[in-house]
């Protein structure tokens, strides 16, 4: 049955399993030494070494291995990795990049050293489970992006939700535990809805072809199809409700909404930004939301594009909705991390915007959006997680006056606050005039709608800032704030420089995603039944080629 | 379309935004990295050698730009930026500059009298606080300020434009708040931030809507030069109107000229919350509100001349701009008069000039626009410079109230405060502001009989009136009268400042007033020089090489007169109504105002306190009335005079004419030229009949 393996090289399977693997074998080595010597394992600091070590390893080879060779005039998968694993069910380990998961998993393989300096002095407890964790929580994370089989990409999907509820739940503040079940709770019913749906298709799937598979497409060099190979009707005209695309797309849909997160299902996310200990919450905020941007557009929008397409109008209006709503919530926040999470909300709702205007202008910022809002949020939390550990705590009241005892910290998160609200010149105005310019061609009132709500959000960062950095310094602590030192300084920096770098010059990225946003394309409009909505045409697609 | 062939390669354009920003950008990096590592006087010359380095490029742009022979304009493709998508609608934005005659006279004004600012300001170390950290971030921001208002006139597309019109306002906000420890100061930093935001994100909205258009009136074999055209070269933009307006856009297109002018008031907010806040205790620094009038100005002008061609097609949006510049142009201009800060005077009568730019563009008479905005940088930048100097001598007070007598000691300031006053008050011949204003007026008096002609005509006149009120008000408050200053300035050291500040000043005075033959009206060459000149107004001949400005207004000979003389009435009206208030003072003709004022503090004291708004619009909107008509400060600090009569005749009896019995030369010389106006305001009258 199998096919055999084929390879165009390991590199991605060192990238994918070099974190966990670090874990078991410092889990391993811990208990060999304990068994042997009767000691407590290994020391907490070797473990906190090792970890940066491999993970900045993993980082460089990512950075060697896939992103400079990485060429970008070729359109589909590169460094394919493909083999059987468990092929009478369908299960191929099968990996590979491409524009649209190159840079995330750039971005993960960056974040996971930089939160480990940044946790460097204030994690003390259980600091051993916590790096173990946190190195799941990466392979984790990588398995999501990297997997072109459903069922890898679900199996990562819930290790990395696993890792994230200890990570929340163990090491978080006053909370932890109440958010740590509630982000269970709302993450877990999407994971539900995605495995039910996971399942239908491998039903499907085998009626049609007499097989079990669930690769998202024929691996290379092979006949062997797809699940994008597999047509499945529009509606539930003439078939059964579950076999159809609308009950399928909201299935998938749904688990992905919750994390992104979309108001009405985005209750977990504040709770468990602030309940969550420094690391946790940046890795949640770069890296936990972007599975669902990624999901959204690998999965769910190929392989249903009439039903995507039927509801783009009520998902642009719902995203538009999610933006207002959570402008209007962070402009009473007291908490900065509730604030920063209200702003990843409102990031949500230009990234849904570029990704269901359907318009290749618009998938395109929808992936850079992602990439930016995890290099945004990532500086903004760690720099509040750097002043909630001078100072015990991050409500706005204690704050006042920072610029004067703490200049460079001040200096920064302005910085990184004006990319996240899409200051041109940064990342986030590259990503929001992408979306908007596809936005205003499917519906202008919504797009501007949604300037609106990209000013209150605006507004709301800008009074937060105010009182935190500038006037008297009223509270007599805050005077002998220690700025940032040269560790937490480079870190930020690391985060920083690509985020002006992408503002100032995004092209070397847009023309590495673009290749592969056209190809998502491409697939959407050649499953899209003749019958079904046409709305969704890519206009580039019927005129000129480049 | 793209006009491509006309356009010739330069890359030295890149020299005029780039040092200014390296040089900000150095600062940043110093700032956060080694605090305090540059002494002052290197900050100083650092600052100024990257202005000075950005004139220079202006210059050398400038020259090749008139000798370039069929070129319309310079190129720069500095590198790629944005670029997505394919076909009809691909989004791409370069790093591109562009500069053609109206981008080369703004360039050429930014950056010089940027760079007098800049200069003027490292002269007068006492305009900032002493710490070297302060000089750093100052010039930092200043800097910023200037490269980005460059970056502003030289963008090639819509995109860059973004970019650098929220760089101005982020600069902006820097000043602003540069006090950062004050909340006052914060506050406003956060206003001017959020005002750009504003603008920006309404420039955003303006282009994407461009973008739809041009995509949506694709002609077959254009589409990808309608939208480059368009979205990114805005030259090719005015030849791809028709195609809009031709689909039935002239909706679209009322809705994006709206759009613009959002992002032109914005700028116009900007002006207002730095004048509002000027009489607060954390008024922003001189030396800010000195780069934010110049760049302001410059930046709301330039964008919305630029636009020309757009608003040309765009009635509404065009009316809504010309009605928003005569009401901010009024409403700054009574601001002016009745506030107490020497720098809140100036700053408000920015946003009167710009609103004057507003609606001389809104009528479509550019070049009128861009002349009073490059006669307005000279003036008020003297004025500006003047103002400091008077600050610098008497430690920091900013209230007119606390000064007087300065004149007596601050010779050579008084002369340059004079002749701003006259080009400001713009109805004196011979200076550059009677010529930019003129032709504003003409513009106004030229405009569709319907209500331009029935309200913003006299409006502006009014305007004109205030404009020289509030101006002579604040020379005869702090330069001349009793001295009334703080007790910690001792008036020996009350002096004129150094040589270098002269010379700065001496140029700017200079060209306030030969800064007229830039844009002679070819009327007055006409008269002055029998028609021997044929296009004396080499402004608009300038610029209409790059864009169109427009015909060029005029009326016929009576028309004009009839004109020139209303201008000159209103300002010496005006004049003489500040000599009166503040000069002579009568105390009959004190009472006389103060009549209605009493009459309305009656009123209004039995009328509710409005709302609390923003320090700006609580200026604009007034949070009472009533002080607006006060034309004489009650806290001057000599008392009121002892009015022991009532009615008015026995006013006008025991004091007026008492008064000018006195013998005072002042006297005497206020009656005659009150009877001069009233024969000069006789001869006007029947000769319109």
């Amino acid at each position: 049955m199998g096919l055999g393996p084929y390879v165009e090289g390991h590199v991605l399977s060192w990238v994918l399993f070099m974190p966990g693997a670090t874990a078991l074998l410092l889990l391993l080595s811990g208990a060999l030494i304990r068994a042997v010597f009767a000691s407590s394992g290994l020391p907490g600091q070797v473990w906190r070494a090792v970890a940066l070590g491999s993970t900045s390893l993993t980082c460089l080879l990512v950075i060697a291995g896939v992103v400079v060779p990485f060429d970008p005039e070729k359109i589909g998968l590169q460094w394919v990795e493909y083999a059987d694993w468990v092929p009478s069910y369908g299960i191929q380990y099968f990996v590979a990049v491409d524009g649209i998961n190159l840079y995330l998993v750039l971005l993960t393989t960056l974040m996971l050293p930089l939160v480990l300096l940044a946790s460097w002095r204030h994690v003390e407890r259980s600091l051993r489970s916590f790096i173990f964790f946190l190195l799941i929580f990466e392979s984790a994370v990588l398995g999501v992006f990297l997997s072109f089989n459903v069922l890898l990409f679900h199996l990562s999907w819930q290790l990395a939700l696993v890792a994230m509820y200890f990570i929340v739940g163990i090491w978080g503040g006053r909370e932890r535990v109440f958010a740590a079940t509630k982000f269970l709770l709302h993450t877990g019913f999407g994971s539900m809805l995605m495995w039910v749906v996971i399942l239908v298709l491998l039903r499907l799937n085998f009626e049609a072809n007499g097989t079990l598979g669930l690769d998202l497409i024929s691996p290379p060099g092979s006949d062997r199809p797809g699940l994008l190979d597999l047509p499945i009707a529009a509606n539930a005209a003439n078939v059964e409700w579950w076999r159809s695309q609308t009950w399928l797309f909201v299935g998938f849909a749904l688990a992905f909404a919750v994390i992104l997160p979309l108001v009405p299902l985005h209750g977990w996310f504040p709770a468990a930004q602030a309940a969550a200990p420094t690391a946790g919450s940046a890795l949640l905020a770069a890296l936990g939301l972007q599975m669902g941007v990624y999901g959204l557009l690998r999965f769910a929008m190929p392989l249903f594009p009439d039903a995507a397409a039927a509801f783009a109008p009520t998902i642009r209006a719902l995203a538009v909705m999610s933006m207002l709503y959570a402008g209007a919530r962070s402009l009473g926040q007291q908490d900065l991390k509730r604030t920063l999470a209200y702003l990843a909300i409102v990031q949500t709702g230009f990234i849904l915007l570029g990704l269901f205007s359907l318009e290749e202008v618009g998938l395109v910022g929808a992936v850079m959006g992602s990439l930016s809002r995890g290099l945004t949020l990532g500086a903004c939390v760690l720099l509040v997680g750097m002043l909630e550990e001078r100072r015990g705590t991050r409500d706005l009241s204690a704050f006042g006056g920072l610029a004067s005892p703490m200049p460079v910290f001040v200096f920064l998160l302005g910085i990184a606050l004006m990319a996240s609200v899409g200051v041109p010149g940064s990342s986030g105005f590259v990503f929001e005039l992408l979306a908007l310019a596809a936005g205003f061609d499917v519906s202008p009132w919504l797009a501007a709608a949604a300037c609106g709500a990209g000013l209150i959000m605006g507004l709301s960062v800008y009074r937060g800032y105010r009182r935190l950095a500038f006037g008297p310094v009223v509270v007599e602590e805050n005077r002998g704030l220690m700025d940032l030192e040269w560790r937490e300084r480079a870190l930020i920096l690391a985060l920083i420089i690509p985020i002006l770098g992408l503002g100032l010059y995004p092209n070397p990225a847009l023309r590495r995603i673009e290749p592969s946003v056209l190809e998502v394309a491409r697939q959407m409009a050649e499953r899209q039944s003749p019958g079904g909505p046409v709305a969704t045409t890519p206009e580039f697609l019927q005129g000129e080629e480049r | 379309m793209l006009n491509e062939l006309a356009d010739q390669t330069a890359t030295s354009l890149r020299m005029i935004p780039f040092p200014p920003l390296a040089v900000a950008l150095l600062l940043a990096m110093v700032g956060v990295f080694g605090r305090g590592a540059l002494s002052r006087r290197t900050v100083t010359v650092v600052a100024v050698g990257g202005l000075a380095v950005s004139f220079i490029a202006s210059v050398i742009a400038f020259s090749e730009l008139v000798f370039a022979g069929g070129a319309t304009a310079l190129i720069d493709r500095v590198a790629i930026w944005i670029g997505a998508g394919v076909g009809s609608s691909a989004l791409i934005g370069d790093l591109a500059l562009r500069l053609d005659t109206l981008s080369a006279a703004f360039s050429l004004v930014i950056s010089g009298v940027g760079l007098l600012l800049v200069f003027y300001v490292a002269r007068l170390p006492e305009l900032l606080a002493s710490a070297e950290v302060d000089a750093q971030r100052f010039f930092g921001f200043a800097s910023l300020q200037v490269g980005m208002s460059l970056l502003f006139v030289l963008a090639d597309n819509l995109l860059l434009l973004m970019l650098a019109f929220l760089g101005v306002g982020l600069a902006s906000a820097l000043l602003a708040g540069f006090r950062h420890v004050e909340v006052e100061a914060s506050r406003l930093g956060g206003r001017v931030l959020m005002a750009g935001r504003v603008g920006e994100v309404a420039l955003l909205v303006a282009s994407l809507l461009l973008f739809r258009a041009l995509a949506d009136a694709d002609a077959p074999g254009t589409g990808l030069a309608h939208v480059r055209a368009l979205l990114l070269g805005l030259e090719g933009g005015a030849a791809a109107l028709p195609v809009l307006a031709g689909s039935g856009g002239v909706g679209l297109l009322d809705a994006i000229g709206l759009c613009l002018l959002v992002a032109a008031a914005s700028v116009l907010a900007q002006l207002a919350f730095f004048a509002g806040s000027s009489a607060d205790s954390a008024a922003p620094l001189p030396g800010s509100a000195l780069m934010q009038t110049v760049t302001g100005m410059a930046v709301a002008g330039y964008l919305v001349v630029r636009f020309g061609f757009l608003f040309a097609e765009a009635p509404l949006a065009a009316a809504a701009m010309t009605g928003l510049g005569a009401a901010a142009a009024f409403a700054g201009a009574v601001l002016a008069c009745r506030v107490r800060g020497i720098s809140a005077v100036l700053a408000w009568s920015s946003v009167s000039q710009l609103g004057l730019v507003l609606l001389a563009s809104g009528l479509g008479a550019q070049t009128a626009a861009v002349f009073q905005i490059i006669s307005h940088a000279f003036f008020k930048g003297l004025l500006l410079m003047a103002a400091g100097v008077v600050v610098v001598a008497v430690k920091g007070e900013l209230d007119l109230t606390r000064m007087g007598n300065l004149g007596s000691r601050l010779t050579l300031t008084r002369i340059g405060f004079w002749i701003g006053a006259f080009s400001l008050a713009g109805g004196l011949p011979l200076t550059a502001g009677f010529f930019s204003i003129q032709q504003v007026v003409i513009a106004t008096r030229a405009a569709d009989p319907g209500l331009a002609h029935g309200l913003i005509y006299p409006l502006v006149l009014l305007t004109l009136a205030l404009t020289a009120f509030y101006i002579v008000r604040l020379i005869l408050l702090s330069l001349y009268g009793e001295t009334r200053l703080p007790s910690d300035v001792h008036w020996d050291e009350v002096e004129d400042p150094e040589p270098g500040i002269l010379w700065a000043m001496g140029g700017l005075a200079a060209l306030s007033i030969i800064g007229a033959v830039i844009g002679f009206p070819q009327f007055w060459a006409d008269f002055f020089f029998d028609g021997d000149i044929e296009r004396s107004n080499s402004l608009h001949y300038f610029l209409a090489a790059g864009v169109d400005p427009g015909p060029e207004t005029t009326l016929d000979a009576g028309q004009t007169w009839a004109v020139s003389g209303w201008t000159v009435l209103m300002t010496v009206l005006g004049f003489a109504a500040a000599i009166l208030g503040y000069g002579v003072r009568p105390a009959g003709l004190v009472s006389l105002v103060h009549w209605p004022q009493r009459m309305w503090d009656r009123a209004a004291s039995r009328l509710p306190a409005l709302p609390s708004l923003p320090a700006g619009w609580r200026g604009l909107v007034g949070a009472r009335f009533r002080a607006v008509l006060r034309v004489r400060d009650h806290a001057l600090a000599e008392p009121e005079p002892q009015r022991t009569e009532t009615g008015l005749l026995r006013v006008v009896a025991d004091h007026l004419i008492k008064q000018i019995q006195s013998g005072f030369v002042q006297h005497s010389l206020a009656l005659s030229v009150t009877g001069s106006l009233a024969l000069l305001a006789y001869f006007l009258w029947a000769g319109g009949h």
